[in-house]
C-alpha cells in the first residue's frame, strides 16, 4: 500500500521527537483515531478519557515506533489496547454502574436540544456496536470525513476489497437492525 | 456480477465507477425496490455519520501532551544526572580535601621531597587550578567548604524545573531550573519598637520561651 510522502516525513520526524511534527500527526489522526475507540470502547466510558490516554502513550512510545509507514496501524493497535485496558476495569465496575444508573434512571431527561441530539447519537451508536467487531471498525471509520478504503485499509493491515466488503455487509447489518428497532417500537405503540 | 449491497456501498461512499452505475440500472429492471434500498442505505449512512461527529464532537480539543510528557521525562532525567551529580561533588570533595590536607601536610611553600619523589607546590597547583575549575566543579567545592565551615546545610538533588521550551534541534529543549541549597548563618536579630520620645530604635530579640510540654 502507498503512503502520502509528506505522511511519511512528518512521521520520521515525529520518530526522532520531533515536537512540531508530533503534533502535526496527533492533529491530522486524533479524528479517527476517536472513532476506533468508539467502536470499541465499552458503554459509559469516556471517550475524551481514552483519547487523552492514547495521546499520551503515543507522544511517550512514538520513537519506538520502527517503520514510519506503518503508523496508522500502529496509532490504531494503541486505541485498540486502550479501550481493550479500559474494558477490562470496566468489567470490574460494571456492577457499581448499573447500580447508579439505576438510581439516575427518570432523573435524566433533558429539553437541551444538544443533549438530545447525543442521546439519539449514543443509541445509534449501542446498535452500531452489536455489530460484529470486525464490521462494526471499517463502519464507523467509513462515517470519518476524509477516512477512504485505502486509509483504513492501511489502519486495519487489511487488503481494499475486504473493507469494502465489510463496509457494505456492516450497512446491511445496521439497516436490519433499525428495521427490526423501528417494527418494535411499532408494535408497542 | 457484483453483489447488490457492494454496489449500493459503493454509490454512498461516491467510488461506484461507469460499470457499476450500469450493473445498478440493471439491477433496477429487474427490481425496483432497490431504488428505495439505496435511499435508505443513505439515510442510515448519514445518521451515523452524525453521531460518530457528535460523539467525537469534543476531539479536536485535545492536544497531544508533548510538553507535559517532556518536563516529566526531563525531571526523571535530572533526578538521575543529580545522583550522579552526588557522585561529582563527592569526587570533588575528596579532591579538594586531598589538596588541604596534602597542601597542608606540606607546611611550606619550598617543601623539598627527601623521599625521591618530584617536588610539587600545592599551594601554586591550587592557583594555577582553582580558575579553571568548571561550573559544577566549583559548586562542588563550594558546596564542600560550605559544609566544612558549617554554612552549608545540604545541597537539594532535585533541579525544580520552570519552563521548558523545544528547541529547534528535535528532541532539544532549553530548561530553566532552580537549584537550592540549604544554608545556615547565625545572626542577631532585632526587633523594631520606639522610645518614650517616639524615635525608632532596635531592641535585641529575646529567646523564644520553649514550649511547654503538652503533658
Amino acid at each position: 500500500m502507498t503512503i502520502d510522502p509528506g505522511e511519511l516525513a512528518t512521521a520520521r520526524a515525529a520518530i526522532r521527537r520531533d515536537p512540531e511534527a508530533i503534533r502535526a500527526i496527533w492533529r491530522e489522526h486524533r479524528r479517527w483515531v476517536a472513532a476506533v475507540l468508539l467502536a470499541h470502547k465499552p458503554k459509559g466510558v469516556d471517550l475524551e478519557d481514552l483519547l487523552q490516554d492514547v495521546a499520551l502513550t503515543m507522544v511517550r512510545k512514538i520513537d519506538e515506533l520502527r517503520d514510519p509507514a506503518a503508523l496508522r496501524g500502529w496509532l490504531r493497535m494503541i486505541a485498540l489496547n486502550t479501550a481493550l485496558a479500559t474494558g477490562r476495569e470496566k468489567t470490574r465496575r460494571s456492577r457499581l454502574d448499573n447500580d447508579f444508573r439505576l438510581r439516575l434512571s427518570g432523573a435524566e431527561q433533558d429539553s437541551d436540544p444538544i443533549v438530545q441530539a447525543k442521546e439519539q447519537a449514543s443509541k445509534l451508536m449501542d446498535l452500531a456496536s452489536e455489530l460484529p467487531e470486525g464490521y462494526r471498525e471499517p463502519l464507523i471509520l467509513r462515517c470519518v470525513r476524509g477516512m477512504s478504503y485505502r486509509q483504513i485499509a492501511q489502519a486495519m493491515d487489511l487488503p481494499e476489497t475486504t473493507v469494502e466488503t465489510r463496509i457494505s455487509r456492516g450497512r446491511r447489518m445496521l439497516r436490519d437492525k433499525l428495521a427490526g428497532t423501528s417494527q418494535i417500537l411499532e408494535g408497542a405503540s | 456480477m457484483i453483489d447488490r449491497d457492494i454496489l449500493i456501498s459503493r454509490v454512498i461512499d461516491g467510488e461506484a465507477s461507469a460499470e457499476d452505475w450500469s450493473a445498478l440500472h440493471a439491477l433496477a429492471r429487474e427490481d425496483s425496490a432497490i431504488w428505495s434500498d439505496l435511499a435508505s442505505a443513505q439515510q442510515d449512512h448519514a445518521e451515523l455519520a452524525s453521531a460518530v461527529r457528535i460523539l467525537t464532537a469534543g476531539v479536536e480539543d485535545i492536544e497531544s501532551p508533548i510538553m507535559e510528557h517532556a518536563q516529566a521525562s526531563f525531571a526523571s532525567r535530572v533526578r538521575v544526572a543529580a545522583s550522579w551529580g552526588g557522585w561529582v561533588a563527592a569526587a570533588v570533595l575528596a579532591f579538594s580535601f586531598g589538596f588541604s590536607t596534602l597542601g597542608g601536610a606540606s607546611g611550606n611553600e619550598n617543601n623539598t621531597n627527601t623521599a625521591g619523589v618530584l617536588p610539587i607546590d600545592f599551594n601554586q597547583a591550587k592557583r594555577e587550578l582553582l580558575p579553571q575549575l568548571s561550573a559544577d566543579e566549583a559548586l562542588g567545592t563550594y558546596v564542600t567548604n560550605g559544609v566544612r565551615e558549617g554554612r552549608v546545610v545540604a545541597l537539594d538533588p532535585d533541579l525544580h524545573v520552570m519552563t521548558a521550551i523545544p528547541m529547534e534541534t528535535a528532541g532539544q529543549f532549553e530548561v530553566v531550573y532552580v537549584r537550592r541549597i540549604l544554608e545556615k548563618t547565625q545572626v542577631d536579630l532585632y526587633r523594631i519598637s520606639q522610645d518614650e520620645l517616639g524615635r525608632f530604635v532596635k531592641l535585641p530579640v529575646e529567646e523564644m520561651p520553649k514550649p511547654r510540654r503538652p503533658f
